[in-house]
């Protein structure tokens, strides 16, 4: 990754295009795959065409995966019926807009890399605008053991950072240790394409960050830059494979995002596929029989069911985990949803007076500022709007044990909190700020946690268990792709239930009541 | 006094001129006469000390230093005091039940002691009941059934694993270790730190050839399924010094003991009082408080930090800050999560429908993970269940759902072990320690080389802000843990010149 300054603010994430573009044809596999041509094909032209008859199909949640599969089903003729518990659509692709007339911000997913093709094509589907995401910003700060500088000034000078580190280490950007630290696994992706991530994962599976970076030669002072800077300091004992992953993806190199806000693009499903969808619909069993599928749910403090020939369950597995199912599911699926580790996210934002850190000497518009603190990353908005003096301020974005304490705070502490923090690096912050809020998406209860994350030897453990359908029902959502927290894993995953649903042959069936 | 020390101090009494401070160690001979005598007497300006939390440390602390004249002020910011030793009395009179900490090992010999002194009804707390339950996918069994035929558990195991118990595959994973104690006594700890504390449970199962299968199956049975990628070394600890062997509890409930100590602290103790800043200066420390009436600051010779390191975490130092390693440790340091669900039933029908007198737990795979009956009582039918215990991912999944949806769901998944509990269901209540904003988790769990790696910094005073709490110990999770290292900060602030 030349830009380096892309590496602070990626998200745990796959890529695709790359993989696409070097190895043709490759068969579904465990390992990291691209979008294949024809389910890229479907925003534009839909699924294939084939006359049959119309399949009713429940969709468990009313995300991005449960859209994308109402409306493909629906652009087939089927009937599907979406069951979604909170008042919105969009699940984790959440825009808050109670600001200011005209502001808003984005609790959830915020940007999409250019490689992600088919989440591309669906904005273009819709008609949607895309504007640049800034990634790195070299005017953006560094606050580290109290020590105040740019980014710029950081990466010329790094040895200012206070780490301890060896003789060898000194004098180097974290960024340029971890690319050196991974060259060998780019060189062995540049020379072999994809089939090269199936060794790499029979290699690297087993290994937690921290131990990969140990493995290459990282002090614990290296360990600990490297932490600090990429915010991972929380996750170090996540999967590498999923970092891997990223590197060889590319997926941090010209981010994109959607003029208006995110959820300009579950609203764009939802215009399509609304007279399908249940709001306050919260699902609390699912029975399923040779023939047909029922799902239970509650609604206003009553109960209800419905039967439909398939289910798709996009919920995420936390969520799933408290869901009766009967017949029981598989072992391996069971122990999939026990086990798949979940990170957590809490984002804190504050809408102020002006858009001070835009103004000289700070002039930062866009990028991200790193911080020991507990808020750990400001993120400043990439578009200057030149109508609007207000502007929201993305004040703290946490992963891991840091998000999850932010919950325990309560929304009106969390935001003193973070504003004392901001106040450390932007003192102007104290007569600027007007309002603040908080999401926490571990404390949410129909996420359960932010986006799948794996832990070392999960993805060769429990993947194939994760897609794989049973019976009647079929899974989609981020798990169950390898676009972990991306809207593209949605998309992809949904395409995929959707087809399988699409293809299934019809059996006789007995009249239904 | 360098922070560690006590740990020094007794592994110089086993292994001279060692130069490692962070072992695991039994309380120190001196430490252990503290309950009955106190701390060392001895001539000294009387010391005003500032403790922020009354939880177990803070109260010892503030009690000892009490005891030998010195000037406490404890900074409490609930309406209790005992912190994670928490007893919930919000059921019919006369019935509690915990939400924290609810027993003692016997090896926990300081924790006997203050029990001892402050003269604490104990009672045996049952762990082991073969008439408990095992359910996993469905099945149902009793313990005693499951250990006497493992292979009806439907874990896919290898051949040479078959119709062996989780404890006996552990066991066997475990016996060049415990083969190395027994031989070398305590002097041996150095030497499993050095060679297993980069690795996680997992990886250390893994290691020792355990299967997929059998992973899953000692995950399963030892509710640890979502904690796999902690250090294996807390759980040698623990197995290996018997922390789980001869529970008691407190008879009438653990709030006992901290509520003793906070016989002899009335005055001191200040609640509602939460810390938001702590002031350095080279000859005292100011602790700046927040109450429901107004902004105080308090200034003492010393203080002792007993908050959690998470709570501690967004407390503002002012006038320095605090060394890189400190700050480091109170980053990274891991915190376990774990909820508790608790129900009030008519009648306890696990006794009369099942056979589980006494007490005893559980074992599922269902989201509540694990049940643990009460006590017999004479006194009354109705009884309070521990209906869900549960940790890390599991916890936090409880934690997330609204205090109603908890009993609900908890409510399914006990039904399916007990089909009678809705008739004999009453009230139930839960706690989730990560959401508790005064923890802000339940306890310190070390991920993989952070025994190593911060242990020195965690318990290291930073001028004259010394550190206690479980985290502060090799104790974690235990009452033993706050006592100990809480002993330890007043010794050292008692001792200073």
């Amino acid at each position: 990754m030349d830009d380096d300054r892309g590496n602070h603010e990626q998200e745990t994430e796959l890529h695709a295009r790359e993989h696409h573009l070097m190895a043709e044809g490759v068969e579904q596999e465990l390992h990291a795959e691209p979008v294949p041509e024809e389910v890229l094909a479907v925003p534009t032209q839909g699924l294939e065409q084939r006359p049959q008859p119309q399949k009713r199909v429940i969709i468990i949640g009313g995300g991005v995966a449960g859209l994308v599969a109402a409306f493909e089903l629906m652009r087939q003729g089927h009937e599907p019926l979406v069951l979604e518990a909170q008042h919105r659509v969009g699940g984790r692709v959440y825009t808050l807009r109670h600001w200011a007339p005209g502001l808003y911000i984005e609790a959830g997913a915020m940007r999409i890399p250019r490689v992600h093709d088919l989440t591309l094509e669906y904005c273009s589907l819709f008609g949607l605008q895309l504007r640049p995401f800034v990634m790195g910003n070299p005017r953006a700060l560094v606050y580290v053991g109290g020590e105040r500088m740019t980014m710029a000034e950081a990466d010329a000078n790094p040895e200012r950072l206070p780490f301890e580190l060896e003789a060898h280490e000194r004098g180097r950007t974290y960024s340029e240790m971890w690319n050196e630290a991974t060259q060998e696994v780019r060189d062995l992706y540049e020379r072999e394409g994809h089939d090269a991530f199936e060794r790499i994962l029979a290699e690297y599976d087993q290994y937690s960050i921290r131990e990969f970076l140990q493995m290459r030669g990282f002090s614990e002072g290296a360990i600990e830059l490297y932490g600090v800077m990429s915010f991972r300091e929380q996750n170090m004992n996540a999967a590498v494979i999923e970092q891997l992953r990223e590197i060889v993806g590319r997926s941090f190199e010209d981010m994109q995002e959607i003029v208006g806000g995110t959820d300009m693009l579950p609203r764009a499903f939802y215009e399509h596929v609304k007279r399908y969808v249940r709001f306050g619909a919260e699902v609390n069993a699912i029975q399923q029989t040779d023939h047909d599928v029922t799902v239970h749910y509650k609604s206003g403090g009553n109960r209800f069911s419905v039967t439909g020939d398939y289910a798709i369950c996009t919920l995420p597995y936390p969520v799933m985990r408290s869901i009766e199912i009967t017949p029981a599911l598989s072992r391996g699926k069971q122990k999939a949803i026990r086990e798949l580790h979940y990170n957590s996210s809490t984002k804190i934002v504050f809408q102020t007076r002006s858009r001070f850190w835009e103004r000289e000497p700070l002039g930062i518009v866009g990028g991200t500022s790193a911080t020991d603190l507990s808020i750990r990353r400001i993120v400043y908005p990439s578009f200057s709007d030149p109508t609007e003096e207000r502007g929201m301020l993305l004040a703290s974005y946490t992963w891991g044990n840091d998000a999850i304490r932010w919950s325990s705070m309560g929304e009106e502490d969390a935001v003193e909190q973070a504003l004392e923090d901001v106040a450390k690096i932007h003192p102007e912050i104290v007569n600027e700020f007007e309002l603040g809020a908080m999401h926490c998406w571990d404390a949410d209860p129909y996420a359960g946690g932010a986006f799948a994350l794996f832990e070392p030897e999960q993805e060769t453990e429990l993947q194939a268990d994760i897609t794989a359908a049973e019976g009647r029902v079929h899974f989609a959502g981020e798990h169950c792709s390898l676009y972990h927290a991306w809207i593209q894993g949605a998309l992809e995953s949904g395409i995929r239930a959707a087809k399988s649903i699409h293809e299934a042959p019809m059996v006789m069936e007995p009249a239904k009541d | 006094m360098a922070g560690g020390d006590e740990h020094t101090r007794e592994h110089e009494l086993l292994a001279e001129g060692a130069a490692q401070p962070v072992v695991t160690e039994p309380v120190p001979e001196e430490t252990m006469g503290v309950a009955q005598h106190g701390l060392d007497r001895r001539p000294g300006a009387r010391k005003r000390v500032v403790v922020m939390g009354a939880g177990i440390a803070g109260l010892v602390a503030a009690y000892e230093l009490k005891r030998q004249g010195h000037d406490v002020v404890v900074l409490e910011a609930q309406n209790r005091v005992g912190g994670r030793v928490f007893t919930c009395r919000d059921f019919a009179p006369g019935l509690y039940a915990e939400f924290g900490a609810m027993r003692i090992p016997r090896s926990h010999d300081l924790t006997l002691k203050y029990c001892e002194l402050f003269d604490l009804p104990m009672r045996p707390f049952v762990m082991g009941n073969p008439k408990g339950l095992v359910h996993i996918a469905g099945v149902r069994m009793t313990m005693e059934e499951a250990n006497a035929n493992p292979e009806r558990l439907p874990f896919d195991l290898a051949p040479h694993e078959r119709g062996k118990t989780a404890d006996d595959l552990w066991m066997h994973a475990i016996a060049d270790i415990k083969a190395l104690l027994d031989r070398d006594g305590d002097a041996a700890w150095d030497e499993i730190r050095a060679q297993y504390d980069r690795f996680s449970l997992y990886d250390f199962l893994v290691h020792r050839g355990f299967s997929e299968g059998a992973i899953e199956y000692y995950a399963v049975m030892n509710f640890v399924e979502t904690d796999m990628h902690n250090a294996v070394m807390e759980v040698l600890r623990e197995d290996l010094e018997g922390a789980y062997v001869d529970m008691q509890t407190i008879d009438g409930g653990m709030d006992q003991l901290p509520n003793a100590f906070f016989r002899d602290l009335q005055q001191e103790v200040r609640f509602g009082s939460q810390v938001h800043a702590i002031e350095l200066a080279s000859d005292g420390v100011t602790v700046h408080f927040k109450t429901e009436s107004g902004r105080f600051n308090v200034t003492g010779d010393y203080a002792v930090c007993a908050l959690p390191f998470p709570c501690l975490r967004t407390v503002e130092i002012l006038g320095g800050e605090l060394s890189h390693e400190k700050r480091k440790a109170i980053r990274e340091l891991n915190y376990h999560a774990s909820t508790k669900v608790l129900f009030q039933v008519r009648h306890r029908l696990w006794e009369t429908v099942d056979g589980i007198v006494g007490g005893g737990a559980t074992v599922t795979d269902l989201p509540i993970r694990r049940m643990n009956y009460p006590a017999t009582s004479t006194e009354t039918e109705r009884g309070v269940l521990l209906a869900s215990y549960s940790w890390g991912q599991d916890a936090l999944q409880w934690g997330a759902m609204d205090p109603e949806t908890r009993l609900e769901e908890a409510l399914d998944d006990v039904s399916k072990i007990h089909p009678g509990i809705r008739e004999e269901f009453e009230v139930g209540t839960s706690h989730a320690w990560y959401g508790d904003r005064w923890a802000r988790g339940a306890f310190a769990l070390f991920s993989p080389d952070q025994q190593t790696d911060l242990q020195a910094a965690i318990v290291a005073p930073e001028g004259r802000i010394h550190f206690a709490g479980e985290h502060c110990s090799l104790y974690h999770a235990w009452i033993q843990g706050a006592l100990e290292s809480g002993i330890r900060a007043a010794t050292e602030i008692h001792e200073a010149p």
